[in-house]
């Protein structure tokens, strides 16, 4: 499925964007605006994928479906949340990382994939991002 | 293509929101992100030596859910257990200043490597 996207940061280290789906945009946005505790979280994180040497670790991770890598996710826990960020990367043109902010899922009952989860993985999985 | 272009009030919208923290927030949330560049040289010397994170608690004597707690940017490092970790992976952090913005290679613009 084609799906559109915008940047929304580039890493001033390396070739590495973070992007966000056109249609999910404003849920995403929205989640942030406002909440301080987000922003301070969002800004850790981005700067771990944007800026660092090793972008994964425990609140960016790949996940597996099926003991394959099928998406990644940010992982929000302020205040206690659950909050979760499904992401799907893309290289453009070969040398363009881009990490782009699918699925907003504000509120993740458990710690496993169940099958709603499972949903969203499967709808992001068929996205084929453009800018 | 032009990347830029694309998106720009998008970016603009998010810079500003990324930007709202009060004067004491952002000092805080960039003390993390100062932090955050330990941890990922950290985290390539655990890899390349297969230390996992409960053993390298168990080396530095704290918790496994302490560092847990730090690598994910929700507890602050503080140079006591830098120094602790160091001397554990037996490495040495050396400082440097970032340059400017568009240097070509990542590695002429680390900020901070470590010897073994």
């Amino acid at each position: 499925m084609k799906r559109k996207f915008e940047i929304l940061q580039k890493s001033t280290t390396y070739e590495r964007v973070i992007g966000v789906d056109i249609e999910e945009r404003e849920e995403i946005i929205k989640l942030l605006e406002g909440n301080s505790k987000y922003i301070k979280k969002f800004r850790y994180v981005v700067d771990k994928i944007l800026e660092q040497p090793n972008m994964y670790f425990d609140d960016y991770k790949k996940i597996r479906l099926n003991n394959r890598e099928a998406i990644t996710e940010i992982r929000l826990f302020p205040n206690g949340d659950n909050c979760r960020i499904y992401c799907k990367e893309k290289v453009i043109e070969g040398t363009l990382h881009c990490v782009i902010m699918a699925v907003l899922l504000e509120k993740k009952k458990s710690q496993k994939i169940n099958k709603a989860i499972q949903q969203i993985i499967n709808r992001i999985k068929t996205y084929e991002y453009e800018l | 293509m032009n990347y830029e272009v694309k998106g720009r009030d998008t970016q603009e919208r998010f810079r500003r929101i990324m930007n709202s923290l009060t004067e004491s927030e952002k000092i805080e949330s960039d003390s993390f992100i100062l932090m955050s560049s330990f941890l990922s040289v950290i985290e390539i010397v655990q890899e390349e030596k297969g230390i996992t994170r409960k053993e390298l608690a168990s080396m530095i004597k704290t918790s496994p859910s302490y560092l847990t707690q730090v690598f994910r940017g929700d507890k602050p490092l503080n140079f006591i257990t830098l120094a602790k970790i160091q001397r554990a992976l037996g490495i040495r952090f050396s400082v440097g200043l970032k340059q400017g913005k568009k240097l070509p290679t990542a590695r002429k613009n680390a900020k901070l490597e470590f010897q073994h």
